[in-house]
């Protein structure tokens, strides 16, 4: 089994916006270690968007690869004025719907945008009942389904409010607006146990 | 806390306008439960998609900019050499026309008759002015008013 913890953290690279145009215009200039940053910037990140749609992380390897294809075979209509990160990852959540859509998703744990953030499906490692989590939980499962789908791609998955907002087809605006309810009404949580949050 | 605008000014982080509670980010981590990154093998993933873009980088290289230049040089090239050559010539000649006509012109005032009327020598201009009196009962008159 890889050292994934270890690879992710010693691989990733990350792009400011300036460095991410010039990264894509190397790559449009057939520049291959160019795509290969690209793929170390988003690889974590479109692994997670695959996961949360699909359920099952080799379909949602099998997502990602597509995704990060079609994304170079579109390159050229890419404006890189703006940010890559958004525009790719809504590939990667197109592919996932896709392949959920069709019959070729394995036998596993299929989410839907709901579903992927039902509290209920958490993993049996992480759902120990203490008071804390349990309150926890109940508070996560209160929240309206897209500050609780916002909070978690933003604080779960890493994802930044402008790509959400592509993914989710909301203005970063409001998913910012969602983002700090959300944060507001989970801290109240920890205040509540712990006084101050901490 | 910074105040929430709404605005995202290119270059802030989603950070510097809703700050991450980390103890909200943790809780809600061992709660929710992040994506199984354990069972990837990260390395093999990144391998198999870069090694799946090289082909279509390199055809990407083929066809840069490069390569459409040097394939319309081919013809653009001597059509261009072709149209400057004949230009220059249609600029050559015309000026020997137009210089030779402006010569004519300023030097004799004749000449710019000739040139409006069309005929090519005194003679003739005369002999056109004077067809029309020929021909009719005043020039005859006036033409039988001297001896014969």
């Amino acid at each position: 089994m890889p050292a994934a913890a270890d690879f992710v953290q010693s691989a990733v690279v990350t792009l400011d916006q300036a460095a991410e145009s010039a990264v894509v215009g190397r790559v449009l200039a057939g520049d291959v270690e160019a795509y290969d940053m690209l793929v170390r910037a988003y690889l974590r990140k479109a692994y997670a968007v695959a996961y949360r749609v699909l359920g099952h992380s080799q379909d949602a390897e099998d997502a990602v690869q597509e995704s990060f294809f079609t994304a170079l075979e579109r390159l050229n209509t890419f404006d890189r004025q703006r940010p890559f990160g958004p525009w790719f990852l809504r590939i990667v959540a197109n592919h996932a719907r896709n392949l959920r859509r069709s019959n070729a998703v394995r036998e596993g744990a299929p989410l839907d945008e709901s579903s992927a953030f039902d509290p209920s499906r958490t993993p049996d490692h992480v759902t120990e009942d203490s008071e804390l989590r349990a309150a926890f939980r109940e508070a996560l499962a209160q929240l309206a389904p897209r500050p609780r789908q916002i909070v978690q791609l933003a604080d779960v998955d890493g994802l930044a409010s402008t790509e959400i907002a592509e993914l989710l087809d909301l203005s970063p605006g409001t998913v910012r607006a969602y983002l700090h309810e959300a944060r507001q009404a989970l801290r109240r949580i920890l205040v509540a146990f712990h006084g101050d949050g901490s | 806390m910074k105040e929430y605008t709404g605005k995202h000014p290119r270059g802030t982080t989603d950070d510097a306008l809703v700050p991450p509670d980390p103890h909200v980010t943790a809780t809600l981590r061992s709660v929710v439960g992040e994506p199984p990154y354990h069972l990837v093998d990260w390395d093999a993933l990144r391998a198999s998609i870069v090694g799946d873009a090289a082909a279509l980088l390199t055809r990407r290289v083929r066809r840069s900019w490069t390569v459409y230049v040097t394939r319309w040089a081919r013809t653009t090239v001597p059509v261009g050499l072709a149209a400057c050559l004949a230009a220059g010539v249609f600029v050559v000649y015309t000026g020997r026309a137009m210089s030779s006509l402006s010569d004519e012109v300023a030097l004799t005032p004749a000449g710019v008759l000739s040139t409006v009327t069309g005929v090519s020598s005194r003679t003739a201009l005369a002999a056109s002015v004077m067809q029309p009196l020929r021909s009719t009962a005043v020039s005859e008159k006036f033409l039988g008013d001297f001896p014969q």
